[in-house]
């Protein structure tokens, strides 16, 4: 039974970017146009299979099709609970991405949209492949349109930053290639066929041997890096601040996830035993992370490297919830994946807004912008409350999720996540006290119109409702998460944790 | 005609070609000389139609064409490398007629040279007799010799060509000499005569190190470190289209005889030699890489990414064995073509872009090449991705196959160290893509203007067959698709 709708949502934009790409540069307007088209009826697809998911566990719309008989590559494409948030995330972002960069691109537009679309395909394939090398594929096509991204169209450094992101993001790659390929053939050695398709690699448990560990740690490395995780973020602050701001809302909100979709359908599934060997120690150095970004966040004085910042210890907390693995703080993770993305991505975009206004993202030249332009002001601020996981926002739902999933687990953990709520609300109220409210400085002063457009109101309005209605209405998510997340501490017959009281209260 | 014809049409048209271009070369007019370019190119041709109706000859045979025993064979592995070397002297050929139009260099012994080299690979690739293997390797070395110091007024080529032959020598010695030394030892210098020995006798000491000088001489030829001093300066003196026949044609030829002598003759040495693969394959990587990375003439970085394929090849060599099932030969074959394709298409760039005297070969000179020659750039990049195995490039999926095959011989250590460096070569490929796309345009580009077809269409077809061999793999009916290739390769090995 194959169905055509996933390759579709892969091909349609892989195919058309592609051709795109090669038009010649005069054609840049009308190639931007049809970027933006080809995106919208991307999301429209995508729309499609969201509505047409059913709350089920096991894989749906899959496609299978023999691909590299000889070395048993298939072509597989399935979606469920954990991918189908990150496709409906990847299509609207695409289409918010362009239109943000809309007009803020000069040099060969066309290029940059087309990549854009190439991009999405990248990030689409990785989310659908059920087969291990398709995985990888998808996962380093995900990596090319994004170095030529910054790397054309980044500011000042960006040939420094890129180069530090690409090396970082290959060295794990390779890694991961490198284990995938060892995986297949350990996989050969027991029953003496090949394959890299993820649910019969899943049948075979790897138990807890050396080589196991070795396997684990060779994939989580590739997710780790994408995350990132501390210590292996240093590049994410570059690549974040030196690309165009449209494309850091793309990398945090969706190609950081993809990390953690990698842990999710990769790791814990295939090496259950290690992870629950490791997750102590994993979830702590989660927890430094989250800690150590939120404090250097503190300091910086650029409102996107703060941001970045924010973002890195926000997947720190989501991270942990991954380690922590039992249902609520996998619900809470999947939920959080989408809130994170929503608030990060449109404090992203009102910084990027705000520079092209004023021409700079620095805190000590900005001040008392709430009184020239309330309206910003009053989005910035339902955005940061979001972002800190104020009570009634989506960002409260995740957040209460994985620490009711960490404390439940781990008492001492769970308070030691617990203050993360504490952390970014200093740094977020510090930073919007800085440069919303106080005196007026000399650069806000001179410079008039400050304020939104109402198209780009228009254009935060869907994350102005998914921030509320998330925050209050949690069934269209979670129903469809749920499933697949409930057989999922159960599928290797792992016994992780002894029935808690906090699962049951929360059930 | 009889088979024992067809078996030697290939190598006789080509030797006759090479003989045909120096007598025309002698006698046709200096303002006609551009002819040569025509009639070269249309011997590769035909050698390579040849070669394929003697394929077709061997298929009718039941496999495998030897009317003149175990000295000249053809088989399948034969055939590839017949036909990836032919197809390597054609593009030489093609992208040579701007070169030497540019830099004034027109002679007929040149296109002969290759000819000849040409044929000297063909025997590495057919022959299972040790003593002919030594002629072949011989003739190929002493056509590149010659060719390397072809620009005989420039300083670089000579000094290149000199180092070359003075240490290209010594190596043929010690090769010899190790050949003699095995022959003291086994009283044949067929290698399946030596396969029948060692499967009954034991390894001794003489044998032991009658098998360290063949490795070590090959070695040599092969670029590999710590053998591998000749090969920067080399590279670097030679014509640019020269310098990509060795890295390709040549470098393939050497890897035929290589993988016969271990994957046939002294197989079941193999517990002998893995070891020290193993060890010069990893050396040859690691320094390889670091060479590479320090470079600014781009021309010299290929030498030294040249360098650091055939540590990746060596790689590969350890996973041949004497079991039925073993696909080391098929991977290694596989991973050939593909970088062979590539370098080819990359040399092709280079000599587009390079200007007369071999000018514009510092990497910095090809800033922001992309604005004025956007395919060039798209080209070449797509080659250096495919170098660092991004997929779903041809590169990709030969690295794959490659370290899957080693992964499956029990070499995890080894291809881990593999993995690693290929980490670290994407810092200097990555810097060619972001010197093309990510720097501002520098001024000489704006003058130079030829573009001529020949090497246009040759880019063409290297970029989309290293672009299809990663697509091919769908099988979307258009294209034979890697599949076919791979069971094609797959008859290509060697015991069993």
């Amino acid at each position: 039974m194959n169905s055509i709708l996933l390759s579709l949502l892969i091909f349609f934009p892989l195919l058309s970017g592609a051709v795109l790409l090669l038009l010649p540069r005069r054609f840049g307007a009308q190639v931007r146009m049809a970027a933006v088209g080809i995106a919208a009826l991307e999301a429209v697809l995508s729309l499609v299979l969201f509505c047409q998911f059913q709350a089920q566990p096991s894989l749906q719309f899959t496609e299978q099709r023999p691909w590299i008989p000889s070395l048993g590559i298939e072509y597989h494409l399935g979606v469920d609970g954990l991918s189908l948030m990150l496709i409906v995330l990847t299509t609207l972002f695409t289409v918010i991405a362009m239109l943000a960069s809309w007009n803020q691109v000069e040099h060969r537009p066309g290029s940059y949209f087309s990549l854009i679309l190439l991009f999405e395909a990248g990030l689409i394939g990785t989310a659908l492949a059920v087969d291990l090398v398709l995985f990888y594929l998808f996962w380093e096509l995900m990596l090319i349109p994004v170095f030529f991204l910054i790397g054309i169209w980044g500011g000042a450094k960006r040939i420094q930053a890129v180069t530090k992101f690409v090396i970082y993001t290959m060295a794990g790659s390779l890694v991961l290639l490198l284990s995938i390929l060892y995986l297949g053939v350990q996989y050969h050695q027991k029953t003496g066929a090949w394959t890299f398709n993820l649910l019969d690699l899943y049948q075979v448990p790897m138990g807890l041997h050396w080589s196991a560990e070795l396997l684990f740690f060779g994939f989580a490395l590739a997710f780790l890096i994408k995350i990132p995780i501390f210590p292996l973020h240093t590049w994410l602050p570059d690549a974040y601040a030196e690309a165009p701001t449209p494309i850091t809302f793309l990398l945090s909100g969706i190609m950081a996830k993809m990390g953690i979709y990698g842990l999710l359908r990769i790791s814990l599934p295939l090496f259950p035993e290690v992870v629950a060997k490791w997750a102590p120690i994993l979830s702590i150095v989660a927890i430094i992370g989250l800690v150590y970004a939120a404090v250097t966040a503190l300091a910086q004085t650029d409102i996107k490297r703060l941001i970045a910042y924010s973002s890195i210890s926000h997947l720190g907390l989501i991270a942990l919830g991954v380690f922590t693995w039992n249902l609520s703080s996998l619900n809470g993770t999947l939920y959080h994946i989408v809130n994170h993305a929503v608030a990060t991505g449109a404090l992203f975009l009102l910084v990027h807004l705000l520079e092209t206004r004023t021409g700079t993202r620095d805190i000590r030249e900005l001040g008392g912008l709430a009184t020239s332009a309330p309206i910003f002001a009053v989005i910035f601020m339902l955005m940061t409350f979001a972002s800190i996981g104020v009570p009634g926002l989506n960002g409260f739902v995740g957040e209460f999720l994985i620490l009711l999933g960490v404390t439940t687990h781990q008492p001492i953990l769970g308070a030691m996540a617990a203050t993360t709520l504490i952390f970014s609300a200093a740094y977020m109220l510090w930073l919007t006290q800085r440069f919303l409210f106080g005196p007026q400085t000399e650069l806000v002063k001179t410079h008039e119109n400050l304020e939104l457009a109402p198209r780009q109101v228009l254009l935060l309005t869907p994350f102005i409702l998914a921030v509320i209605v998330m925050g209050v209405y949690t069934a269209p998510v979670i129903d469809r998460i749920e499933p697949t997340v409930k057989q999922y501490p159960h599928s290797q017959n792992i016994q992780l944790h002894v029935a808690l009281p906090g699962e049951a209260l929360y059930e | 005609m009889n088979s024992a014809l067809f078996t030697f049409l290939p190598l006789g048209l080509v030797i006759t070609w090479g003989i045909l271009l120096l007598l025309l070369g002698a006698f046709l007019p200096n303002e006609r000389r551009s002819l040569l370019t025509s009639i070269a190119a249309l011997g590769a041709a035909v050698s390579g139609v040849a070669t394929l109706f003697s394929y077709q000859q061997m298929l009718k045979a039941g496999g495998t064409l030897a009317p003149l025993g175990n000295f000249y064979v053809l088989d399948t592995f034969a055939v590839f490398f017949h036909l990836l070397t032919l197809f390597a002297l054609l593009v030489t050929v093609l992208i040579s007629s701007f070169y030497l139009e540019r830099e004034n260099l027109q002679r007929g012994e040149y296109f002969a040279l290759l000819f000849f080299s040409l044929s000297g690979m063909m025997i590495l690739a057919s022959s299972k007799e040790l003593m002919t293997l030594f002629v072949g390797l011989e003739i190929v070395s002493m056509s590149v010799y010659t060719l390397v110091g072809y620009q005989r007024t420039s300083l670089r080529s000579n000094e290149g060509a000199f180092k070359y032959f003075l240490l290209g020598s010594l190596a043929s010695a010690i090769l010899l000499y190790g050949i003699a030394l095995m022959y003291g030892v086994t009283g044949t210098t067929q290698l399946a005569g030596l396969r029948d020995y060692f499967l009954s006798r034991a390894h001794t000491p003489l044998s032991g190190l009658a098998m360290i000088l063949m490795l070590s001489g090959l070695g040599f030829k092969i670029a590999a470190v710590p053998f591998h001093t000749w090969t920067p300066d080399a590279y670097e003196g030679a014509p640019m289209p020269i310098t990509g026949f060795m890295a390709t044609a040549v470098k393939a030829g050497v890897f035929a005889l290589l993988i016969r002598v271990l994957g046939e003759g002294l197989v079941d040495l193999r517990a002998y030699w893995v070891d020290l693969i193993a060890i010069l394959a990893a050396v040859t990587m690691l320094v390889g890489n670091m060479m590479a990375f320090v470079q600014t003439s781009f021309k010299r970085m290929l030498a030294y990414s040249s360098i650091v394929h055939t540590g990746y090849l060596l790689v590969g060599v350890t996973a041949l064995s004497n079991q039925s099932n073993n696909q080391a030969v098929s991977a290694l074959l596989y991973y050939l073509l593909i970088y062979v394709l590539s370098s080819l298409g990359v040399f092709a760039a280079l000599t587009l872009l390079s200007a007369r005297r071999e000018a514009h070969t510092k990497l910095s000179d090809y800033a922001g090449l992309a604005s004025e020659y956007p395919f060039a750039a798209f080209a070449l990049s797509l080659f250096m991705l495919s170098f660092i195995g991004v997929p779903p490039l041809g590169g990709f999926f030969a690295k794959y196959y490659l370290f899957a095959t080693t992964l499956g011989a029990q070499q995890v250590l080894l291809t881990g160290f593999a993995i690693l460096n290929s980490v670290l070569a994407i810092a200097y490929y990555l810097r060619v893509v972001t010197t093309l796309y990510m720097q501002p345009t520098g001024e000489h580009w704006a003058q130079q203007q030829a573009r001529p077809v020949a090497i246009t269409a040759v880019l063409a077809i290297t970029a989309l067959t290293v672009f299809w061999a990663g697509f091919g793999p769908f099988n979307l009916g258009v294209f034979p698709g890697i599949n076919s290739l791979m069971n094609w390769l797959q008859t290509a090995s060697l015991v069993g």
